[in-house]
């Protein structure tokens, strides 16, 4: 399992803190031993192929569903024991959000303001308000919900789950049924409200993860199996590795590269008259102060590239939970 | 994007939190809509139109009773004794009927469409949830299925038939009626924590309903059940009509049962619904 937290806070500003929590329904384990670390006013990407157990510990760590082992506290509070207190800091959206299909956008949202507001009335109309704008459904505040396409009731979802301006926002796949536009409009909003709370988010589509996440867990068939900074899951696991569009460079200056001690390996390959290396080291910077310096001491030798290597997030989360299913 | 300071927030109440949003909402259900209207009527109809047909059949019949003449205070009281009898008949059994029609889906549809889930994600307690919407419902259904069915009936008999009781035997008969619907609406409530069926959750008060004439047969369930509120049994003359006209009861055993076994239903209620998982 990966899990590295370079920059994890203490204790004191975690707002969602795990200690093995499992849940099992009918015999089958859903969740196993979950040990999840949410620091303060992070975007939290949490990934997982379908059925790894992602919905259901959002429903534990919001009291829809009780553990069948493990603890966890939301806020430090704990979940089985303080979730109505614990619900009064959060918003969440669902997967499919269903609502009082009679009642309008306008309606819904009021009647969710006044689970944490009692008054006064004009400033709760001016939440709402502020609200409807912040998702664009003002124009179609007032229309009875069961008319609502996909995108607007996402919309309305998120609506209704920062209208208290929560401390956390709890949102289980918010742009899995939209298409593109929407997943923009969904993704645009979360980083607007990310200066203002901490966001813990399900999803399986991995570039929105890539593009707004700055921390990511994934979770296969109920086991934590990384967590991490974004930027660290994606530099890979088993030390760093540099990449160098290259050529003219001779067998010898290769030997002398593979002979270092900081270079674990070194792999090759030809593209368009040039050759791609990436090599993987152990020494940072031994390789940033050396690696260049000792090829191009070669004089026939040009680099047009180089460059530490980023991995893409949809690399690593395939090699995570392929290399877990082939038990690596 | 501006503070929450600017709002007052809820006060933690812990178990009660959310209680009078929930019911607030609830309520509005019933009477901000044409809900309330549309109850009343259809109410009014079947349990009102059926006595003001009885009484103005029975008062224009030229042979009933035997013996009495057109406009004597004889046939007027004979005519009334009928009513009496009939309308607690039909506002028990009926309304009882409808009671459980109209409660069915209270938990069912909520569990099924995932609304309880999105509310409950909400600070709310689970039995604040339950009681919240038991609340409204209780208040809708007295009002319009007792009350206003009462106060109409009255009515009726005043203008239609000598018959005038004391408004304390009228409330206490209504009391009875009353506690006959709070039975079926909280054992609709129950059956709908239990279980997703909504054939279990309609069917079973629907045979406890209407197996009050069959069931008188079985002497432990008629000692029991509130069968015995509204209609003459084997053991027992129906306690509505012997409380509006001022008699005193053969016996408060069904009475006393039905309050326990409605407390219990509830109970169970908020007990089966904060386990339920979402």
């Amino acid at each position: 399992m990966i899990m590295k937290g370079g920059n994890m806070q203490p204790n004191s500003s975690l707002v969602i803190e795990t200690h093995n929590l499992s849940k099992t329904f009918k015999g089958v384990e859903a969740l196993k031993n979950l040990n999840l670390k949410v620091r303060q006013h992070s975007i939290f990407g949490f990934l997982g192929p379908n059925g790894a157990g992602k919905t259901t510990t959002i429903k534990l760590l919001l009291g829809l569903a009780q553990p069948t082992g493990g603890s966890a506290s939301v806020f430090g509070q704990d979940i089985q024991t303080e979730s109505v207190s614990i619900r009064r800091k959060v918003g969440y959206l669902a997967q499919d959000p269903r609502y009082y299909e009679s009642m309008t956008a306008r309606e819904i949202l009021r009647f969710t303001a006044h689970f944490f507001f009692t008054g006064p009335k004009a400033a709760i109309e001016e939440r709402i308000e502020d609200t409807l704008e912040l998702v664009g459904l003002e124009d179609i505040a007032d229309r009875p919900i069961k008319g609502f396409s996909g995108g607007e009731r996402q919309r309305l979802g998120i609506a209704q789950a920062q209208i208290n301006y929560p401390d956390l926002l709890i949102l289980d796949e918010p742009a899995a049924s939209l298409d593109p536009q929407g997943r923009r409009d969904v993704l645009e909003v979360m980083e607007r409200l990310r200066r203002h709370t901490t966001i813990f988010y399900s999803t399986h589509i991995l570039d929105d993860v890539q593009r707004i996440s700055d921390t990511v867990a994934i979770l296969n068939k109920g086991q934590l199996v990384a967590q991490a900074p974004i930027e660290e899951l994606l530099m890979g696991s088993g030390g760093a590795a540099y990449q160098l569009k290259l050529k003219g460079c001779s067998e010898d200056t290769r030997a002398a590269v593979r002979a270092q001690p900081w270079v674990s390996s070194l792999a090759e390959t030809p593209v368009n008259g040039y050759v791609n290396w990436s090599v993987r080291v152990t020494d940072e910077a031994a390789a940033e102060s050396n690696l260049l310096r000792m090829i191009l001491s070669e004089p026939a030798a040009s680099v047009v590239e180089f460059g530490r290597q980023k991995y893409n997030l949809e690399d690593v989360f395939l090699n995570i939970v392929e290399g877990v299913n082939h038990g690596k | 994007m501006a503070s929450n300071r600017v709002l007052n927030p809820t006060k933690d109440r812990r178990w009660f939190f959310g209680f009078g949003n929930m019911f607030y909402k609830q309520n509005h259900q019933w009477w901000g809509t044409r809900s309330w209207l549309i109850q009343f009527l259809v109410w009014a109809a079947v349990i009102n139109g059926m006595l003001l047909y009885f009484i103005l059949s029975a008062l224009n019949s030229p042979a009933y009773p035997a013996g009495s003449e057109a406009g004597s205070d004889g046939l007027k009281s004979a005519v009334a004794d009928e009513g009496i009898l009939i309308y607690f008949v039909v506002a028990g059994l009926f309304a009882a009927a409808g009671v459980a029609v109209k409660a069915q889906d209270a938990l069912i549809a909520e569990k099924r469409s995932g609304t309880a889930a999105w509310v409950l994600s909400k600070p709310i307690s689970r039995y604040t949830f339950v009681l919240a919407k038991l609340a409204a419902d209780v208040i809708g259904i007295l009002v319009t299925m007792v009350i206003a069915q009462g106060v109409i009936a009255y009515i009726i008999f005043k203008a239609f038939t000598n018959f005038s009781p004391s408004i304390p035997n009228c409330l206490a008969a209504m009391g009875l009626l009353a506690l006959m619907m709070l039975f079926y609406l909280c054992l609709t409530y129950m059956l709908g924590a239990v279980s997703n069926s909504r054939a279990l959750t309609i069917g079973l008060p629907m045979l406890l309903v209407f197996g009050a004439q069959f069931g008188s047969t079985v002497s432990i369930l008629a000692k029991i059940m509130p069968w015995n509120f509204i209609m003459d049994t084997r053991l027992n003359p129906s306690l509505a009509a012997a409380l509006i006209k001022g008699q005193p009861l053969t016996t408060v055993t069904p009475i006393i049962c039905t309050a326990v076994m409605t407390v219990l239903f509830i109970m169970v209620t908020i007990w089966r619904f904060q386990r339920e998982e979402f």
